[in-house]
Order: C-alpha cells, then sequence, then structure tokens
C-alpha cells in the first residue's frame, strides 16, 4: 500500500495511455482543420480488427499495426467523403460512422472465422512476447513523441499552416488558390490512421485478440481529452495520461486489500475514479476557449 | 402434397391465406407460397428431427468459456441424437426476448437460454408460450415449461482456489472476476475458502475487470489487473471474465506465472501455465436436456450440477500433467470426494448466511 506510485504504476499508465494518446492526436488533426471527429471510436474498432485479422494471416505484428494504419486512412477518406463532399451533419455523420464499425465487426469476424464475438487468440503475439515488448516500447516511444511532432507540423511548417486556416479562416485559404476541402480531407485521412493505429494497439499490443467491444469508449475519452485540452496537441497528451494514470491507480487500489485504514472501498466507487477526475478537471475548465472558428462548419 | 402436411400447419396455412387474401392484391404468388410451405413440412416429416433453438449470452459462441461448453453439448447432439440445431449469437441485452421468441412461435421443441442474463426474457416468452419446452443455464425460472440448469460453480472455485494455494510458492493467490455481480462474486467466495482450506493463513487477493458488460470483452484491462496482482506477489491467478480471460493468459505468459482457466478446458491455450481449468459441465446439461426432449422425458423445475455428479470438475490433458503434481491431483480428487459427501462445506455466495459469515 505504501508505493502505490512506484515504477509498475508508470508503466502500466504507459501502457493504458498508448491508445489514447494516438487516438488523441487523430483527433486533434482533424479537429483543427475544422472536422468534428465523433468517429474516433469507430475508427479505433476498424484499427483493432484489421490489425487483429493480419496478425492472425501473417503472424508479424509490425505488420498488423502497418495494416491498421492504413486501414484507418481508407475508414476516414470514406468518412471524408460524406462529411466534407456530401456535406453530411458532422456529428450525427460521426455517431452513424461509429455504429457502422461496431456492427460491421462481427459481421467481418464471422466470415472469416466462423466467430462473431472477436478473432481467434493471435499465436504469434504468445509465441514470441519478448519481441513483442521490445516493439510496445518502440511504439509506445513513438506515441510519447508524437504531441511533440503534432504540434511541431501545425506551428512550424506549410501543411500546418494550411491546416489550421482550413479550421480558422477557410475563405483565406480559398482566396489563396487553395481549397479547404482537400486540406480538411488530408487531415481526416491522417486522423483515421492514427485512430486506427491506437485502436490496434489494443488487439496487437495489450492484448493478443479482437473481442467484440473492446474499445470500451476508449475513442470518446480521447475526444473528451482533446477538448479538455483546448486543441493543443502536447495539453491533450498530457490530459490522456492523466486519464491512464488513473485508470491505472484505480486498478492498483482495487488490488489493495487494506486501503484506507483498513476499510474495503468498494469496487464501484474505485472503478468511478477516472471518470469522476474527468468530471472534475472539466468542471475545473468551464469555457473552453481555443475553438478552432470554423469547427463543425461547412465550406 | 398439402394432404401429408400435419394438422396444425394446414390450420396455419388457411389462416394465412385468408391474410394475404385481405392485405395483398398480388393474390396469383399464392399458389407459389402454399407450394414452398407445402414442400418444407414433407421434408420433415420423412425425418422426424426435433428442434432446437439455443439463444448464446453475450460473449458469443465461441467465446472458448462459457458459451463454448453449450456449443460443445449442441454440436454433440447434433452428431449423436441428430436433432436439428439452430442458434443466436445476442449482441446486447435487448436481444434476448426476441430470439427466444422466435425459437418459440416457430415452435421449435427445445429453446435453451444460456446465461442468467436471459432470466428475466426466458420467464416471459415461456409463459406466453405454456406448450413448448425451455431451459435455462445458470438462472431459476419460476414457469414450469422451463428447465433451470444450475451448476455449483463455488465447488469449482473451492477446487481452483485449493490447486492454486496448493502450487503456490509465495501463499499469495488471486482471483480475477468479469463484470461485478453475485454470479461471480460466488466465484471469488469459493476461491478463496478454497485457498484457506489447504493454508490457513493464505492471502488472497480479488479485482474485477469492470462494472458493465464490457467487462467480458476486455483483455486489455484484464491483463493489466493480472500484471498488477502478479507484482504484488500473486504467483497464481483464477479467472472468470468470459472473453477477457485471453487477457490475464498474456499475462502469466509475459511473466512466466500460473494462471486457472473457466467453464471451458483453456488448457491449450497457454500450455504449461494454465495450471487447469475448471470445467463447468454445460455441455453435459445441454446434451442430456436434449436428449431428454427426444425421449419424451423432458420435465421442467430444478436441475443441478456440481462436483458430486460430474457437472463441475478440473480439467487434466498433456498441456497441463507437467505442471498440475500428482499430489496436487490426489489432493483434489480427496477434496471432491469431500466435498460429494459433504464433509467439506463451500461457502456458497447465493446463501445468505455463508455471506454473512465470510471474511475475505
Amino acid at each position: 500500500m505504501n508505493n502505490i506510485f512506484d515504477f509498475e504504476w508508470l508503466m502500466s499508465s504507459l501502457r493504458l495511455a498508448l491508445p489514447l494518446l494516438l487516438t488523441a492526436m487523430g483527433g486533434v488533426v482533424c479537429e483543427r482543420s475544422g472536422v468534428v471527429n465523433i468517429a474516433l471510436e469507430g475508427l479505433m474498432v476498424v484499427g483493432a480488427l484489421t490489425g487483429a485479422v493480419i496478425v492472425v494471416a501473417t503472424g508479424s505484428q509490425p505488420l498488423g499495426l502497418a495494416a491498421a494504419f492504413f486501414a484507418g486512412g481508407v475508414a476516414g477518406s470514406i468518412y471524408a467523403i460524406f462529411v466534407i463532399h456530401g456535406r453530411a451533419q458532422q456529428v450525427v455523420a460521426g455517431a452513424a460512422f461509429n455504429m457502422l464499425a461496431i456492427g460491421v465487426a462481427p459481421f467481418v469476424t464471422k466470415a472469416l472465422y466462423g466467430i462473431s464475438g472477436g478473432t481467434p487468440a493471435l499465436d504469434a503475439i504468445s509465441e514470441n512476447h519478448d519481441s513483442g515488448w521490445i516493439l510496445l516500447a518502440w511504439v509506445t516511444a513513438g506515441a510519447l513523441l508524437s504531441p511533440f511532432v503534432i504540434w511541431w507540423i501545425l506551428e512550424r511548417t506549410r501543411s500546418g499552416l494550411l491546416l489550421r486556416f482550413a479550421g480558422e479562416e477557410p475563405g483565406a485559404l480559398e482566396s489563396a488558390g487553395i481549397s479547404p476541402r482537400i486540406v480538411r480531407t488530408c487531415a481526416v485521412v491522417a486522423s483515421g490512421a492514427l485512430a486506427a493505429l491506437g485502436g490496434a494497439t489494443l488487439s496487437v499490443l495489450l492484448s493478443s485478440s479482437f473481442a467484440r467491444g473492446m474499445t470500451g469508449g476508449r475513442g470518446f475519452m480521447a475526444l473528451a481529452a482533446v477538448i479538455f485540452a483546448g486543441w493543443r496537441p502536447m495539453t491533450a497528451a498530457m490530459v490522456c495520461l492523466v486519464f491512464a494514470g488513473a485508470d491505472a491507480l484505480q486498478i492498483r487500489l482495487q488490488g489493495s486489500e487494506h486501503a484506507l485504514m483498513g476499510i474495503e472501498i468498494p469496487v464501484q466507487l474505485i472503478q468511478a475514479l477516472p471518470y469522476l477526475l474527468t468530471l472534475i478537471a472539466v468542471a475545473l475548465r468551464s469555457g473552453v476557449t481555443n475553438v478552432p472558428r470554423y469547427l463543425g462548419r461547412d465550406v | 402434397m398439402i394432404g401429408s402436411t400435419p394438422v396444425y400447419q394446414m390450420d396455419a396455412i388457411r389462416v394465412s391465406l385468408q391474410l394475404i387474401q385481405l392485405r395483398f392484391p398480388l393474390r396469383h404468388l399464392i399458389p407459389a407460397v402454399v407450394l414452398l410451405w407445402g414442400i418444407t413440412p414433407i421434408a420433415m416429416a420423412n425425418n422426424p428431427k426435433i428442434r432446437v433453438g439455443v439463444v448464446f449470452d453475450k460473449g458469443g459462441r465461441d467465446d472458448r468459456s462459457f458459451n463454448a461448453s453449450a456449443w460443445r453439448g449442441l454440436e454433440e447432439a447434433k452428431r449423436q441424437l441428430g436433432v436439428d440445431a439452430k442458434y443466436v449469437e445476442a449482441m446486447d441485452d435487448n436481444a434476448y426476448e426476441p430470439a427466444i421468441r422466435t425459437f418459440a412461435r416457430k415452435k421449435f421443441d427445445l429453446t435453451i437460454a444460456i446465461g442468467f442474463s436471459q432470466a428475466e426474457s426466458m420467464t416471459r416468452v415461456a409463459a406466453d408460450f405454456p406448450n413448448q419446452r425451455f431451459a435455462l443455464v445458470d438462472a431459476v425460472s419460476s414457469q414450469p415449461n422451463v428447465r433451470s440448469l444450475l451448476f455449483g460453480d463455488h465447488e469449482g472455485a473451492f477446487l481452483a482456489g485449493a490447486a492454486a494455494m496448493m502450487k503456490s510458492t509465495t501463499s499469495k493467490v488471486g482471483f480475477i472476476g468479469g463484470m461485478d455481480v453475485p454470479l461471480i462474486r460466488r466465484f471469488e467466495f469459493g476461491f478463496r475458502a478454497g485457498a484457506r482450506h489447504v493454508r490457513k493463513d493464505a492471502l488472497t487477493v480479488a479485482n474485477f475487470v469492470g462494472i458493465t458488460v464490457d467487462s467480458w470483452n476486455n483483455p486489455p484491462k484484464a491483463k493489466e489487473l493480472a500484471l498488477s496482482q502478479y507484482n504484488g506477489g500473486v504467483d497464481v491467478i483464477y479467472v472468470a471474465a468470459g472473453a477477457s480471460n485471453i487477457g490475464v493468459f498474456d499475462a502469466a505468459g509475459a511473466k512466466s506465472k500460473f494462471a486457472i482457466g473457466t467453464d471451458s478446458n483453456q488448457n491449450g491455450m497457454r500450455p504449461g501455465l494454465i495450471l487447469t481449468s475448471i470445467l463447468k459441465r454445460i455441455d453435459a446439461a445441454v446434451f442430456q436436456t436434449i436428449a431428454d426432449v427426444q425421449t419424451g422425458k423432458f420435465t421442467g423445475g430444478k436441475m443441478e450440477f456440481g462436483v458430486a455428479n460430474g457437472g463441475i470438475d478440473y480439467a487434466l490433458d498433456r498441456h497441463n500433467e507437467g505442471v498440475l503434481t500428482a499430489d496436487i491431483r490426489a489432493k483434489l480428487e480427496e477434496l471432491k470426494r469431500q466435498i460429494s459427501n459433504g464433509s467439506v462445506k463451500v461457502p456458497d455466495y447465493y446463501v445468505e448466511t455463508d455471506r454473512a459469515n465470510f471474511k475475505k
């Protein structure tokens, strides 16, 4: 009990943060370009499923992650067609996309393996989990670095400038002869790829199979982190780490028998901790600033 | 052709024809419909197979644990008894009742619902179809036409606790449950009692994956819980968390420590690291019930399965015979005898006095 915040807690937090972090980065990219992305959850499902299917087929974890990244881009472009070119209401289209992805996943696993609950166990992962840990370490390092990269792209490069203009002042972009729709499409595709990679970490790195409903609302948590962070990549990453830290703390508190002077805290209360923390954080930060001016608006 | 169809279907055809004539102007299609409808019963009349419908719980037919055990029973019945079987996998709580009702309405000879969460739906449908037969796993229904298949999960968990404590070198063993519901608390109780039966000063810890239905499908979370327990000195974990079980097995692989599986034989999922699996012979119960329907011996009411009648057991195969040593096996067999003849009493979470007297 005296060493809750130890090295293991840190590692546990990092693992739990990994899918959130990547997905939140996808959310930042998309929303800064002016497109609301409720579909993050569905994109994570796409990634988790694709990753697992490819690992079952090839036995290679890196290939599974790469395939998920690619599939996420494709799924993102489908979403982009609806919301940018079809001018669908973004929140509604995003919610519909989530339902589609969650509904199609059992259909795919049923068609491929005759199981509607998920994919078979990924034997490749259990057989060589040593190399799996190394891959996990690299991907985690990459994910921790990603907020800095995204920040640099957004604030210091021409593409980032165009992307921000698509979200803040698309008219100016148009008068400069650049189509804000194309810029937004690129952002949505990138966002899909990142969110799907986040989802794939769940099925390929953090466990060893795809199970129905395994994303469990993480896409929405990532979105909450993005909004709470005022659409700033580094702040969003911090928020994700805090969420994950609380979740890891929850796991460790649950394991300890003599929590708080011999009084056992009910499981339900402990498990509500991350959500409670989110609520407190949001309440402390009412009046969110820095909203992209054209967020959710057609161009 | 129509002459050979059973009487009730003739009635149905006549009523339907009237309805069709009222509602549809496309009357010229009616002969075709009647023809198709007429052919199906002929095929069935030549081969009087009984028809069985199964509604699986949310984990899905192939969860390699709870539902999978029922699935094996159904497959066995198809093979040995030659019954005609159909199944539906419920996607959420709202799917149970329509699925059960559809089987009942199609006059299936037996409809089986797998899992305690289907109890209310089953009771409602069974009341609407009093002349049809139903079976329900893990819960009691008040309807006389429902057979409730009940299992002594606490006895199996007791065996798991005993096996875990005999294997443990740290005297500390863990339990990971799926959703925090009474059924899984029953597992936890039995497990803790079993560990303490072997060693008085046994340390037991228990975690739950969650408090929502997602808990059964959240391997990453189960893995984190298991890693946390292993890091805290636990060296054997008993897991009852449906499709999340695999997360615990992953953690066992990463830490080279032991886990115990649930409901189906999961020993092969991490050979050598899964100490044993507690078998819940839903397959045997399902098979028995189907056989009873076929031979006309079906009765409603409770049917209990436990260690005494082989409904609960532990798995031994080539994957775990190296780790589940002869001493442990001998002790487990002795415990099975003692539980069967009542000399060892396993505390049951479902019994209020047991719950009140039990110390964590």
